[in-house]
């Protein structure tokens, strides 16, 4: 066994879950129904298949004693001096993802064949599952920035229409937005991170480690600090939309208006981790940058100690279950800007593994907790005491009170953000609506008020 | 020079067109035109593939079967554009007539192709718009809108044909800024815009889709070396379509009528290509090439599905969720693909012209624009899908796409993901570029100042060019020209 036999099974963990879309849209788009179990069955074997290939590569990997498995796929394109290669990197950080990834997709397909039964989206939900699967591993697999950009994207969308699934309603379809306006905002500095990259050291990809470290590769750090440290925190500012930080966590809890299942996915084990794992990838340039690392301790602490806080007053399981994934990550981003890796790595399997199991069995939390009380014979004990005897009394009302608020957090986005660009943009479009009245010579230019009064009214 | 192809496509549409008028029913024209433009785009496929596959060249020659490699996809993407515009056009807006303007436009714009002589550039931009606005001017109530599009393309015909004539008389800077101002108005530039809104709002779609889809304002910034600009014209044109692209996105993401978010959607997107057009950078000129023809198909099927969903529902409202996509599931899928592909999401046409487009700019502030832009459009295109096609149930007899017109949809999106997936056939890799004519672009970007020059400037003070795209192009164009009868050399340093 060489290097080379590795590759088929490491290509397999893309491919499979890609195709078990396209098998799916492509009678969907033709208009061909296809049955529930047979929907169940693509995606079903093709994560199965995608678990077995992860688990031969990591066997491969352990039997020939390969840290790094590269697997180049080629240009995809070309002109002058830039060029964009497919490469995939199979080392110490991206395999266990990668086998997390699929085996807990492929877990959540098997469980929500009953609890999507009859839905009516059945196959939709599949297919956006199927499409989440492959952008994950592409993103986990990425030997390239510009490639991880490609899978986080599609992790994005598919992310905003599982939130939006029951879209009959209003309030679903508001969340997806608001999660996928989050995203894009945040992909912005992705994607200039990969730009930066590009035009720093000439490339965004993931180099090899230094000999003999057993760590895993990360992109190439520029030799000004400054610029490593803009980097740095473009990275960061990309994982803090992903993974909900600090300020950007409010679309978390709403997110959880999608179905259970995807939510056990997307917001308890693999979206919400992604974050994370872009960080992880950049470890060897936040050391290099320590301000950026810094920062990430401060943004992953802030974040721990508001969600905390937060999701002690939620009065549904979903929104707890959704405080409790930003503590956790909060506290996962503290663990990588101190640089202990590996912990940050365990951390994030065993939350994930958890939090997802928690997500699935909250609509029959009630019943749990009656089997619990049966079981036991009493009430089941308060949690959270120390709390209140950490926290002083004075201090109390007021934390409750900030805690219901989240932190203030949503509200200052809103008013001095949002609402500012909404008002300089609808400002705009409201000269612009009068001066195009003006120009197609309408009796009398519409009075600016009048516009603005309508605009407001809508 | 003269290319056969483009020509042969351009003549096939003009006699579609005059048979579609000819019809009386508007079902039947659609039907005819439906026929005719899909075995037009088979035929332009199937040709471009056999002759580029055999090495049809003819390098020299007067007279070409096709254009220059870079070019070859192009025909390809105005004959798909006419037949989602056909294929898609809702009969109720689209009167025989109207389908035949449609096709005559495009048309027109393939004949564009056809010939490297400016002055037939110019002649095709002017009877597009001569023709759009008859459209507008029998269109009920848009005659105003008439009135502002004649106003503004009488504007811009006019600078065009002054500007020709400066460059002719080798005033390239003068030239360069007056052609430069035409081509903003008809892009519909911020703040030239005025004429574009209404337009896109109060036009039948089909036509909007023929006049504003292929882009004939950026055609001659990307192909054709007679309208190199000065670099000073280059830097103004950069930096107008950065402030459009940016503040159209913003505009876009606040209208609450879909035909007004989809008029800020392409004039931002359009703006994007104008950057790459006015960039020294070669990678981002093949991007903005690569992106003019990606947005060509996807805006166009953009727009049309937003005609075809507003011929079902009526006028189409952003306020709050208003629709359900079970009930439509191809539309909105159609809707859905086809303004993410206009955005550049992953695995379409777009994303790899957007990723040329950031990864060749020059200066970071540039690299940001296109970044922001598409961000804020991808957010205008999904506030669209889940607001259109999400939140009531309430509507009932909605139908979806019928086969026709998935049919067509479905070729859009296959080219677009097949472009996407193997885009070699469209991004341009100059092979014969004069040495040391453009400085690389990775890890040294580009400077703004003059690679190449012309051997003759006079009246010029700022006589640098831009480094040309398509090498071979511009040595026949400007000798077709009588523009600059000089041969291009490198520069010395």
């Amino acid at each position: 066994m060489n290097v080379a036999s590795l590759n088929p099974p490491l290509l397999a963990l893309i491919v499979l879950p890609a195709a078990a879309f396209f098998a799916l849209a492509i009678p969907a788009w033709l208009g061909r129904r296809v049955d529930e179990r047979a929907i169940n069955a693509i995606v079903g074997a093709a994560f199965a298949a995608s678990a077995l290939a992860a688990v031969a590569l990591i066997s491969g990997m352990l039997a020939i004693g390969a840290d790094r498995v590269v697997l180049p796929l080629g240009t995809w394109f070309e002109t002058d001096s830039y060029r964009f290669t497919w490469t995939l990197v199979a080392d110490h950080l991206s395999v266990p993802f990668a086998l997390l990834s699929t085996v807990l997709v492929g877990l959540v397909g098997a469980f929500s064949r009953r609890y999507m039964h009859l839905e009516r989206g059945y196959r939709r939900f599949y297919l956006l599952l199927a499409l989440f699967g492959a952008g994950v591993e592409v993103v986990v697999l990425a030997g390239t920035l510009d490639m991880l950009f490609f899978g986080w994207e599609i992790v994005g969308l598919a992310s905003a229409l599982l939130i939006a699934f029951f879209n009959e309603r209003v309030n679903p379809v508001e969340h997806g937005l608001r999660a996928f306006v989050t995203y894009r905002i945040c992909d912005v500095g992705l994607l200039a991170a990969a730009v930066s990259l590009h035009h720093a050291v000439g490339s965004s990809d993931i180099a090899a480690p230094s000999p003999g470290s057993g760590d895993w590769g990360g992109f190439s750090c520029p030799n000004d600090p400054i610029q490593a440290t803009a980097i740095g925190l473009l990275l960061l500012w990309a994982s803090i939309g992903k993974s909900a930080q600090l300020p950007f966590g409010g679309w978390l809890p709403r997110a959880m208006e999608g179905p259970t299942p995807s939510s056990a996915i997307f917001y308890g084990a693999i979206s919400i981790h992604l974050g994370a794992y872009l960080l992880l990838r950049a470890a060897p340039l936040l050391e290099q940058a320590p301000i950026a690392a810094a920062a990430v301790c401060t943004i992953g602490a802030l974040t721990a100690l508001h969600a905390t806080f937060v999701g002690r007053v939620q009065s549904d399981i979903k929104s707890a279950l959704a405080y409790a994934s930003m503590t956790q990550v909060g506290l996962i981003f503290v663990e990588i800007g101190l640089g202990f890796r590996y912990l940050a790595i365990v951390h994030i399997v065993g939350h994930a593994a958890v939090r997802s199991l928690q997500i699935l069995r909250s609509p029959s939390l009630l019943h749990d907790h009656h089997h619990l009380e049966q079981a036991m014979g009493q009430q089941l004990p308060k949690t959270g005491g120390h709390l209140e005897r950490l926290v002083p009394a004075a201090m109390q009302p007021w934390l409750y009170r900030h805690a219901l608020e989240r932190g203030y957090f949503d509200a200052a986005l809103l008013d001095f953000a949002a609402r500012g660009f909404v008002r300089l943009f609808l400002a705009l479009d409201r000269y612009d609506r009068a001066w195009s009245d003006l120009l197609t010579s309408a009796p009398r230019p519409p009075r600016l008020r009048q516009i603005r009064d309508a605009q407001e009214s809508q | 020079m003269i290319f056969l192809l483009p020509a042969a496509a351009a003549v096939s549409l003009a006699t579609a067109a005059f048979f579609v008028a000819r019809s009386t029913d508007p079902a039947d024209a659609k039907a005819l035109g439906v026929r005719h433009t899909a075995l037009i785009t088979a035929t332009v496929a199937g040709l471009v593939a056999a002759l580029s596959w055999i090495g049809f060249d003819g390098e020299q020659a007067a007279i070409q079967a096709l254009p220059p490699r870079e070019l070859r996809f192009v025909p390809i993407v105005f004959a798909l554009v006419a037949l989602v515009g056909v294929a898609l056009a809702p009969l109720a807006t689209h009167p025989p007539r109207t389908i035949a303007r449609l096709l005559l436009i495009v048309a027109i714009a393939q004949a564009s192709l056809a010939t490297t002589i400016p002055a037939v550039f110019a002649l095709c931009a002017a009877m597009t718009a001569w023709i759009t606005w008859w459209e507008l001017k029998e269109t009920t109530g848009a005659s105003e809108i008439a009135q502002l599009f004649a106003g503004f393309h009488s504007a811009s015909v006019a600078l065009m044909l002054v500007g020709m004539v400066f460059l002719a008389n080798d005033f390239r800077a003068t030239g360069g800024g007056l052609f430069l101002l035409a081509m903003a108005i008809r892009a519909g530039l911020l703040p030239v815009h005025s004429w574009f809104v209404g337009f896109v709002e109060r036009a039948p779609m089909g036509v909007v889709v023929a006049f504003v889809t292929p882009q004939l304002s950026v055609l001659p910034f990307l192909t054709t070396a007679s309208f190199a600009l000065p670099i000073p014209s280059a830097r103004i044109l950069v930096v107008a379509a950065a402030v459009a692209a940016t503040v159209s996105a913003g505009l876009g993401l606040v209208q609450v009528e879909a035909r007004r978010a989809a008029a800020f959607l392409m004039i931002s997107q359009t703006a994007l290509v104008l950057i790459g057009a006015g960039s020294q950078s070669n990678v981002a000129r093949a991007g903005a090439f690569v992106t003019w023809q990606a947005l060509a198909l996807a805006l166009a099927g953009f727009a049309m599905t937003v005609a075809a969903l507003e011929a079902r529902r009526g006028a189409l409202s952003l306020r709050q969720p208003g629709g359900l996509s079970a009930l439509t599931p191809k539309l909105g899928t159609a809707l859905l693909i086809l303004g993410l592909a206009s955005v550049g999401f992953p695995l379409t046409m777009g994303f790899v012209g957007e990723d040329l487009l950031i990864q060749g700019a020059e200066e970071s502030w540039l690299r940001m624009i296109p970044i922001v832009t598409a961000a804020l459009n991808g957010i205008t295109v999904t506030r669209c899908f889940l607001y259109l096609f999400s939140g009531g149930s309430a509507l009932i007899g909605e139908c979806d796409l019928r086969p026709r017109e998935v049919a067509a949809v479905t070729v859009l999106i296959l080219t677009l993901v097949v472009g996407g997936v193997w885009p070699r056939f469209i991004v341009p890799t100059p092979s014969a570029r004069p040495q040391n004519a453009v400085a690389p672009d990775r890890g040294d970007p580009a400077p703004l100042r003059a690679p190449i020059q012309p051997t003759i400037a006079r009246n010029d003070t700022a006589s640098a060019t831009r480094p040309l795209f398509f090498d071979h192009a511009a040595d026949y164009r400007f000798d077709d020209s009588r523009c600059v009868a000089a041969r291009i050399r490198p520069a010395t340093r």
